[in-house]
């Protein structure tokens, strides 16, 4: 291989293998861009007042989290299904060979996060947005 | 590399063949001692640093109990008046703040840098001098501030300092400002640890140790610098906003001029709640490794507790509002919080049944370091509890801000970091010397358990009956006086059992000398090492490397496995992948030197100048820093490529010596810190964006002011991404045009992005944006002034880099400089762009 | 107000359920809730820590064939995830159920008392009661009625606390905080300033009278009223001092030119049960001690000390004067 194409093979090795080790963080990520987002738009409602308006039919608030929830929750299922694409053996361990271990990490990560999803919507079903 | 080799394959089977010529060992031996004299103070080995972290941490620790010690006196009975309640108002204040930002947290990290270098078979941390310097700023900075109460300019506003309180009005003298900038520059210590860790335990691993074998400290450590990365910056943006309005008038958190004191709460506590896990991760996995070898056997569940320790790391930035439960937000939003700390109790949850399953998989030896585990249990499960319990919102309505809280906090605190560090003290001390006595050690032992259990329960119940936090007396006749009492003797009991530990350190702690493996511990810190790291770097093949192969320690001391030698003659580390632990290049590490010792010493004269305020000092101690930021960098930084091209470490594996590009720990580096200076500029967006909530777009401009200028704001765009550009191309065009284009390249970029700042300022100006009248133009201003902070630091570094260039220590191989430069300045650029774009943009579209 | 009595251990225990300032003694419904709130807690936490305590002695004490079971991933799973993740969820839903019963106001029209935070005294208004309906230091509701109070600060952040009533709720300058409760039973219940204030935070306290309607009523009624004139020669000498010495600058006293609002409003300040914000008992003894030495009982708060411009005989007369005004 020629210099410059052996630079770039290596290039692209450091990078995937930079994107092996983000990896688990993703499903984590997207537990914390619901967080954020409800978060942001249940103040940005209460702030400017419009938290009494209705979603097609439903009260604003609870309906858009109930929206982005649903969001999260496929986008995890995707990141676990990603993730366990030809993971071999019990899923309760990592195992120390790579690319298993991040692999299974995002996994469980992906699974925590759907968790954390999970138990943040439940306040939208009962309690007040503004109150 | 195979990574899945089966173990024990043949006897003798090392990397390198045995035994070694005898110069090898003296070559690393030379290359690695330490300066004699004055001059040791220039040494940034480990070995060196680690353990003086460690003692000052300590050092600081019993200072801040000491504090505590007065107020558990004056609280012991009502009305008494040991010290005046501006005295008392200092005393809680320091020791909360102390207790925080210099004991916990360097506490950690400082054990960090004396052991994951063993723990990980590197010769040192992948910038020793930035340790060094870290650890310098640390104790010069933190002893310097602690000494304030001598003088009674000691913060007194808390250890949260909230606003209005601790505005220019209602504080007027510099006790705020010595905590604002003060703490301000110990972050900057935390935060070059926090890089250094992060690139060392990514990067700098033996062979063979994958993600998945990585002892759980390590992964402590990462999940504690990733946190620390993009936690702290939000402290550090609200002591800036904080010290620019009480400086120069910048209202940020007045509301009679559009600020909100919540800001400085949100900002606060989105960084306060990451910082108590910051200090937990890293004492949590310091047990995961202590139990096992305490009981024989390996960590049940090892990768669920790695998931426990990433999981808490990330659902820890959802829990902040807790601590604003009581100030009026709206309900649902605090339903949030509540939930997600509910949430992050279940990875805790993981962790503690972990330890106890490892205790029921092996066979306990009660020695010292167990009697410490298994107080950290009882302790901080209690304080978790009570943890859940200030989670739920409305029962944290009744005991928010009462000593039910204090109770809670000492709890998790003491239990859940002081005991696993002083386990870890009593377990590792013989890794690095003479162990420690095991009579001292148990009666220290059950002198902190019952004192910390009768200090800190009985304020379960006075918080209950009423006691507010942070008074320097109570009434009485409401039944608090048997509880604070009881609680002041058991202080007193906690401070013999400090003092039992103090003793014992010192009669008996000696670095260096025989190590021996007491505990017959599995991982790599307990192999025998010197100055120079171990005596080759070992292959690992499994969780447990020693107990795996029980012939490791033997063939790593005699320096069978890899770079048993130095290929350059200078100190060397090897570099490999974050995942795999491949080889990839041997790091040559700098000599000791001055540069960073004079920074140091520049820099906590400069912010401790700004505090009195003394503007002349403050100058000249930032140039010294300066100088010493330059002289450190010009030597040992961007080294010329010397020796072979590439070096056999064993095995047949040849790695480079030199590295450029994104492979080498140079650009990890400067990515880390943009993803820091990232933060802080989110978190200086997200401080105008809830502004402009809370003000309503009416006021947003507020009538007197206005926009900024469009014109000049493209402008300022297009200097930014041209000046950019040209950086880039000057890296693009290094060693393949003349050195004079490269040179002009600079030139042009440097313009270029001046122009860029001046228009980007004088849009604002122009526009009527002015930063005392309002918080609108306050804030504006500051997003504005942190920009122009980083161009002035582009502007050195492009200086800088023509500086090399001039000096013939730039070319096509030898381009660190000019890639951090670059990388530094398309990351200034884009900030810019972004600041440009919601501050001309988001009034016209939204608001 | 002080308690005697040697108690006995038991009974010290059990002394946080009884008391004037006590989260586990309810006067209200809210307290209430919040009070078998904390009892879920409490009985719930200790169980969960006695039964972890319980599993770590079992993993290091009982006889190896036992114990092997409980050294498994399983164990982990079973202890770690699925027990705290039910019983969390269990312990969310009911905690947003009360959350919601807290936050849902019942009543449209609630009686609304404006308490204004300041270093270091409350100052306390009746909005819906008419001109006049001023108190400070003291915050009197009917019993059986739901009342909003209305929190802000005129300086830092303060927060009031009733824990026989309600939790806490933070005074925030800029901001007008709302809370509803609902006192159930009459008393003396004490309140406290819960979020630090600065030098003087400790004795920045008042008294929650909880009167049956009636004598609310009357209260209100004679807190409107103009102050009856000095009943004899010291009380008439004592308001002359007042004037003189400027104190209307700072004190409004109903029915007189003296409006000022930067100090507790002292119309009927002979009335109240405690002064300098629950610092002091109140009597003509008490007044006159803290009218000259102000700064010694609570110093760095914003009253000057007049031993020296105000001595003897004068002294007396406006304490006795301030005594009168009930």
């Amino acid at each position: 291989m020629s210099g410059a194409a052996e630079r770039g093979d290596t290039r692209k090795r450091q990078v995937l293998q930079v994107r092996e080790v983000l990896f688990p963080a993703l499903g984590l990520v997207v537990w914390a861009a619901h967080f954020g987002v409800s978060y942001a738009a249940n103040a940005l409602a209460c702030a400017r007042g419009f938290a009494d308006a209705r979603l097609l039919g439903q009260p604003l608030v609870p309906a858009v989290i109930m929206g982005l929830t649903a969001v999260a929750l496929l986008a995890l299922g995707l990141v676990i299904r990603a993730s366990l694409s030809g993971l071999e053996g019990s899923l309760e361990e990592g195992g120390e060979a790579e690319p298993r271990f991040t692999r299974w990490l995002a996994a469980t990560a992906a699974a925590l996060a759907a968790l954390a999803v999970l138990f943040q919507a439940v306040p939208a079903l009962s309690v007040p947005p503004c109150g | 590399m195979d990574t899945a080799a089966p173990r024990g394959t043949t006897a003798e089977e090392t990397p390198n063949p045995l035994p070694r010529p005898p110069e090898e060992l003296e070559q690393l031996r030379r290359i690695w001692a330490m300066p004699r004299g004055l001059a040791l103070l220039t040494e940034y080995n480990n070995s060196l640093i680690g353990p003086l972290y460690v003692a000052t941490a300590l050092l600081f620790f019993l200072l801040a109990g000491v504090l505590a010690l007065i107020i558990r006196a004056q609280l012991a009975w009502p009305g008494l008046t040991l010290v005046d309640a501006a005295t008392f108002n200092q005393l809680f204040t320091m020791h909360g703040t102390v207790m925080m930002f210099l004991f916990a947290v360097p506490a950690v990290e400082a054990v960090a840098i004396t052991l994951l270098p063993a723990m990980l078979g590197a010769r040192d941390m992948p910038f020793p001098r930035l340790g060094a310097y870290a650890f310098l700023i640390y104790a010069i900075g933190g002893l310097s501030f602690y000494s304030s109460i001598l003088f009674g300019a000691a913060p007194d506003g808390g250890w949260f300092m909230y606003p209005p309180l601790t505005s220019k009005e209602n504080s007027p003298g510099i006790n705020t400002d010595m905590y604002l900038l003060g703490i301000g520059f110990i972050e900057i210590s935390a935060i070059a640890g926090a890089i250094e860790l992060f690139v060392g335990i990514m990067r700098t691993r033996p062979p063979g140790m994958t993600l998945g074998r990585m002892p759980l400290f390590a992964w402590g450590m990462l999940v504690f610098a990733a946190m620390v990365i993009f936690g702290f910056p939000a402290v550090i943006v609200a002591s800036m906003l904080l010290e620019l309005e009480r400086a120069l008038g910048w209202p940020f958190f007045l509301p009679e001029q559009g600020g909100d004191p919540l800001l400085w709460q949100h900002l606060f506590w989105f960084f306060g709640h990451p910082e108590v896990y910051v200090i937990f991760l890293p004492a949590a996995a310091m047990v995961s490794m202590i139990v096992p070898a305490m009981v024989g056997a390996p960590l049940v569940a090892h990768s669920l507790v790695v998931l426990a320790l990433v999981g808490t790391g990330f659902l820890s930035f959802g829990l902040w509002v807790h601590h604003m439960y009581a100030v009026g937000i709206p309900a649902l939003s605090l339903g949030f919080f509540a939930a997600a700390g509910f949430a992050v109790s279940i990875p805790s949850g993981v962790q503690t049944f972990a330890w106890i399953a490892t205790f029921a998989a092996g066979r306990v030896k009660w020695e010292v370091p167990t009697l410490f585990m298994l107080g950290f249990i009882f302790i901080f499960v209690l304080g978790g509890l009570t943890g859940v319990m200030v989670s739920v919102t409305p029962f944290d309505w009744q005991v928010h801000d009462t000593y039910f809280v204090v109770a809670h906090l000492h709890y998790v605190l003491i239990g859940g970091m002081v005991f696993p560090l002083l386990g870890a003290l009593y377990y590792w001390v013989p890794s690095l010397g003479r162990p420690l006595s095991d009579r001292l050690g148990r009666w220290a032992f059950w002198l902190l358990f019952l004192g910390t259990n009768l200090t800190f329960f009985p304020m379960h119940v006075s918080g209950l009956m009423g006691m507010p936090r942070r008074i320097y007396t109570y009434p009485a006749g409401f039944g608090l006086e048997l509880w604070n009492a009881l609680s002041s003797l058991g202080a007193a009991m906690v401070a013999a059992g400090a003092a039992v530990v103090l003793l014992d350190v010192v009669l008996h702690f000696r670095l260096g000398g025989t190590q021996e493996n007491r505990w017959r511990a599995g991982t790599l810190e307990w192999v025998n090492n010197d100055d120079y790291g171990t005596r080759s770097i070992p292959r690992v093949r499994d969780r447990y490397p020693l107990w795996a192969e029980p012939e490791l320690a033997r063939q790593v001391e005699a320096g069978g496995h890899y770079l048993p030698f130095s290929a350059t003659g200078r100190r060397e580390t090897l570099v490999t992948s974050p995942a795999e632990a491949a080889p990839q290049y041997v790091a040559v590490l700098p000599d000791p030197g001055w540069g960073h010792v004079i920074a140091a010493i520049g820099t906590c004269a400069f912010f401790y100048a700004l505090t009195m305020p003394l503007p002349i000092a403050a100058a000249v101690s930032g140039l010294v820093a300066l100088i010493g930021l330059i002289w450190w960098l010009w030597q040992g930084t961007d080294p010329a490529p010397v020796g072979p091209h590439s070096v056999d470490i064993g095995d047949g594996v040849r790695v480079p010596i030199h590295a450029t590009g994104p492979v080498s720990t140079s650009w990890w580096a400067m990515v880390a810190l943009m993803l820091v200076l990232g933060t802080i500029f989110a978190c200086l967006l997200g401080g105008w964006l809830f502004l402009w909530l809370v003000n309503g777009d009416a006021m947003w401009p507020p009538p007197g002011q206005g926009l900024p200028v469009a014109g000049w704001g493209l402008t300022a765009l297009g200097l930014y991404a041209g000046g950019a550009l040209v950086m880039w191309g000057a890296a693009r065009l290094l060693g393949r045009r003349s050195r004079w284009v490269v040179r002009g390249a600079l030139l042009l970029a440097a313009a270029l992005f001046a122009g860029g700042v001046g228009a980007d300022g004088w849009a604002l100006w122009s526009g009527g944006v002015r930063p005392t009248l309002h918080a609108y133009g306050a804030a504006s201003w500051a997003i504005f002034a942190w920009q122009g902070a980083l161009v002035a630091v582009a502007l050195l570094m492009a200086g800088y880099t023509l500086a090399r260039s001039l000096a013939g220590k730039l070319d096509g191989a030898r381009r660190l400089t000019m890639d951090n430069t670059m990388l530094f300045w398309g990351y200034t650029a884009g900030q810019g762009m972004v600041g440009l774009a919601l501050l001309h943009g988001f009034p016209r579209l939204f608001a | 107000m002080k308690r005697g009595a040697i108690l006995l251990p038991v009974a010290l225990l059990l002394a946080a359920c009884s008391g004037e300032q006590t989260v586990l003694d309810p006067y209200g419904g809210q307290a209430e809730r919040l009070a078998g709130l904390s009892w879920l807690l409490f009985g719930g936490g200790t169980a969960i820590f006695v039964l972890v305590l319980a599993l770590l002695a079992w993993a290091l004490l009982a006889p190896e064939r036992l114990r092997r079971a409980m050294g498994s991933r399983r164990f982990v799973l079973l202890g770690g995830v699925a027990f705290p993740a039910i019983t969390l969820a269990a312990l969310l839903v009911h905690t947003l159920g009360v959350s919601r019963a807290l936050v849902l106001p019942r009543e449209e029209r609630p009686l609304r008392i404006e308490v204004i935070g300041r270093q270091y005294w409350w100052e306390v208004r009746y909005p819906d009661m008419g001109e006049g309906a001023v108190t400070a230091n003291e915050i009197r509701l009917p019993v059986g009625r739901e009342v909003e109070l209305l929190l802000t600060s005129a300086d830092v952040i303060h927060s009031v606390w009733v824990p026989n009533l309600h939790g806490k709720m933070d005074m925030i300058p800029g901001k007008v905080n709302r809370q509803r409760l609902r006192a159930e039973r009459t008393g003396v219940l004490r309140g406290q300033c819960a979020e630090f204030c600065g030098l003087q935070h400790s004795l920045m306290a008042f008294w929650a009278v909880v009167q049956e309607s009636a004598e609310f009523e009357a209260w209100i009624a004679r807190q409107r009223k103009p102050v009856p004139p000095p009943a004899d020669e010291r009380a008439v000498r004592g308001m002359r001092v007042f004037g003189d010495a400027g104190c209307g600058a700072c004190h409004a006293v109903r029915g007189t030119e003296w409006q000022g609002r930067l100090g507790p409003d002292l119309s009927r300040v002979g009335s109240r049960l405690s002064l300098a914000a629950g610092a002091l008992e109140n009597h003509r003894g008490t007044l006159a001690g803290w009218i000259a030495g102000a700064q010694d009982i609570k110093p760095g708060n914003s009253m000057p000390a007049y031993a020296r411009a105000l001595e003897g005989e004068d002294l007396l007369a406006l304490a006795v004067w301030l005594e009168g005004l009930r």
